[in-house]
């Protein structure tokens, strides 16, 4: 009887050449059979469990604990907190503050079209230079601190095409320009350093 | 030793999030977006589907948190895979979660199985005039159902409840064994859902208490099964009937087939395998099926008692899902006298 069952296992695996495990390990392994969980088994487990969470063991949370600090980023999407261009079936996503200016002519591509395939930056605006010009912006210029000039200013305005702000070619955000007082010192946005392993 | 002003960032993109984005699917696009504290000044970097790279935008005092985000084109839809937060002074940690499954695209075990938390923990300062956020950092354990049909695709994070939190305040490894799972749920064989285990920075100076790393295990039911179409009271005398299988809850890697052997049911008999009673699942989520078998006269050779089981073999080993005993009695017996006239 083992050998007709050990020769349609063997079959059977060849057949389906994707199994994770064979039936001759399957066969190795009755031995160990048992019959399936049952629920007040497993009740009678999880009440044992819930009496030393390894969690609690560690002892009582420092800082809040009356909050869950992951709700913010529960609800996060990547979508609604960035900006979308769509042309021609591909469409891509950039910070919406990147988007410095949109002429009234181009206005419809700033929208979502269904069914059009997802592109990185990288390669959306390679194949849609003509109507997306990117403009490099500083860290501090990004960050508010520091004013575009005068000729920058008006040549995002006066643009034809859309202007993107850039930051070493990639789409960076341009926060509103902060009051004087409100600037930190050069000494305190140092960038953070970091010692390489 | 050379001074990066740039932060590392590991973007292995094999991994996924619930069941959906398959890893290595072209309708599927991926974004690292680093965000700046505390203005959230945001930058995204151009990224592979898997690698190694730098961000060239150096970190504000308050530091960034990292997102790796995957976007699908129809519906469009964004998955925020994995986040980070680096600071200065802020501990590193890593969390990893397996069980005795060894699949590793997302680590996932059976309602009735252990898994275990791995917590590594580094950059905890020993200077008690450090910062809070510097001297410890919180672990979160929430639990969450997958409802009615769904099996992670739509499935709201947003809604798992927090379980349990506690603190970590020295540096090194943390190992946390679950013997089983505390998904919500009314039949402990049935829940399915997921347990995502976070460690979180402190709050600090204008930034909010901050993921640094997470993982989670799916949770898979155990699979269940009947038997129709023979039972103890069937008495086979001719060809075997028509038996239906239902399988239910089949794990996503198992192998599942019906054996019979004769005599009355004892725990860990092999048998002969049920022709066409076999059913392989490799996939990522259970699956159901409804066999019939027939023809299935040849494994039954012999009168007497005989007993039918449904065994299905995962990575967990072998279980018996259901049996059942029925009689055969094939033999024709003639009664009758031989008479001769003269």
């Amino acid at each position: 009887m083992k050998n007709s069952s050990t020769a349609l296992n063997l079959l059977f695996s060849a057949l389906f050449g994707l199994a994770s495990f064979t039936t001759a390990q399957a066969q190795n392994s009755l031995a160990g059979m048992r019959d399936v969980a049952k629920h007040d088994d497993l009740s009678r487990k999880l009440r044992m469990a819930n009496q030393s969470d390894p969690i609690r063991d560690l002892g009582p949370p420092a800082g809040k604990s009356d909050e869950d600090p992951s709700l913010p980023m529960a609800e996060r999407d990547l979508v609604k907190s960035s900006a979308v261009f769509s042309y021609r079936g591909y469409l891509t996503l950039v910070p919406k503050r990147a988007v410095l200016h949109v002429p009234p002519a181009l206005e419809g591509r700033l929208a979502i079209v269904n069914g059009a395939k997802v592109q990185t930056w990288k390669n959306f605006h390679q194949s849609n230079r003509g109507w997306i010009r990117t403009m490099e912006v500083s860290r501090e210029q990004a960050l508010g601190h520091v004013a575009f000039s005068e000729e920058a200013a008006k040549a995002i305005s006066d643009s034809s095409v859309v202007v993107v702000a850039t930051y070493k070619g990639g789409p960076i955000s341009v926060l509103p320009l902060k009051e004087e007082d409100q600037v930190p010192s050069r000494d305190d946005m140092k960038p953070i350093t970091f010692q390489k392993q | 030793m050379k001074l990066l002003s740039l932060i590392y960032f590991l973007a292995v993109f094999s991994l996924a999030f619930g069941s959906a984005p398959a890893s290595a699917d072209d309708n599927y696009t991926f974004f690292v977006r680093q965000v700046q504290m505390p203005d959230e000044l945001e930058w995204d970097m151009d990224v592979t589907q898997q690698g190694t790279d730098q961000s060239a935008l150096p970190i504000n005092p308050n530091g960034a948190r990292f997102e790796l985000w995957t976007v699908k084109s129809t519906p469009l839809t964004s998955y925020l895979l994995d986040t980070t937060y680096v600071n200065s002074y802020i501990p590193v940690s890593t969390v990893s979660i397996t069980s005795g499954d060894p699949y590793e695209v997302i680590p996932r075990t059976r309602a009735d199985q252990p898994f275990t938390v791995t917590i590594d923990v580094s950059g905890l300062s020993s200077d008690p005039s450090a910062p809070a956020a510097a001297l410890s950092v919180k672990l979160l354990r929430h639990v969450q159902a997958y409802l009615g049909n769904d099996n992670g695709q739509a499935v709201n994070r947003g809604l798992a409840t927090l379980l349990s939190q506690g603190s970590i305040d020295s540096n090194g490894r943390q190992e946390l064994t679950y013997a089983v799972n505390a998904i919500p749920g009314g039949d402990r064989t049935k829940v399915k859902g997921e347990e995502r285990f976070s460690v979180f920075s402190l709050a600090d100076y204008q930034s909010p208490e901050s993921q640094l790393d997470s993982d989670f295990i799916q949770i898979w039911p155990v699979a269940s099964s009947s038997i129709g179409g023979i039972d103890a009271s069937t008495l086979i005398k001719a060809r075997a009937p028509q038996v239906t299988l239902n399988l239910v809850d089949l794990y996503p890697d198992s192998y599942t087939y019906a054996q019979v052997y004769q005599g009355p049911q004892v725990l860990g008999t092999e048998g002969e395998i049920v022709p066409g009673s076999a059913l392989l699942v490799d996939g990522t989520i259970p699956r159901d099926a409804i066999l019939t078998i027939e023809d299935w006269d040849d494994v039954i050779k012999e009168d007497g008692e005989w007993t039918l089981e449904i065994l299905t073999t995962t990575p967990f080993g072998i279980d018996r899902l259901e049996h059942t005993s029925f009689n055969v009695e094939r033999t024709i017996r003639v009664n009758g006298a031989i008479t001769s006239v003269e």
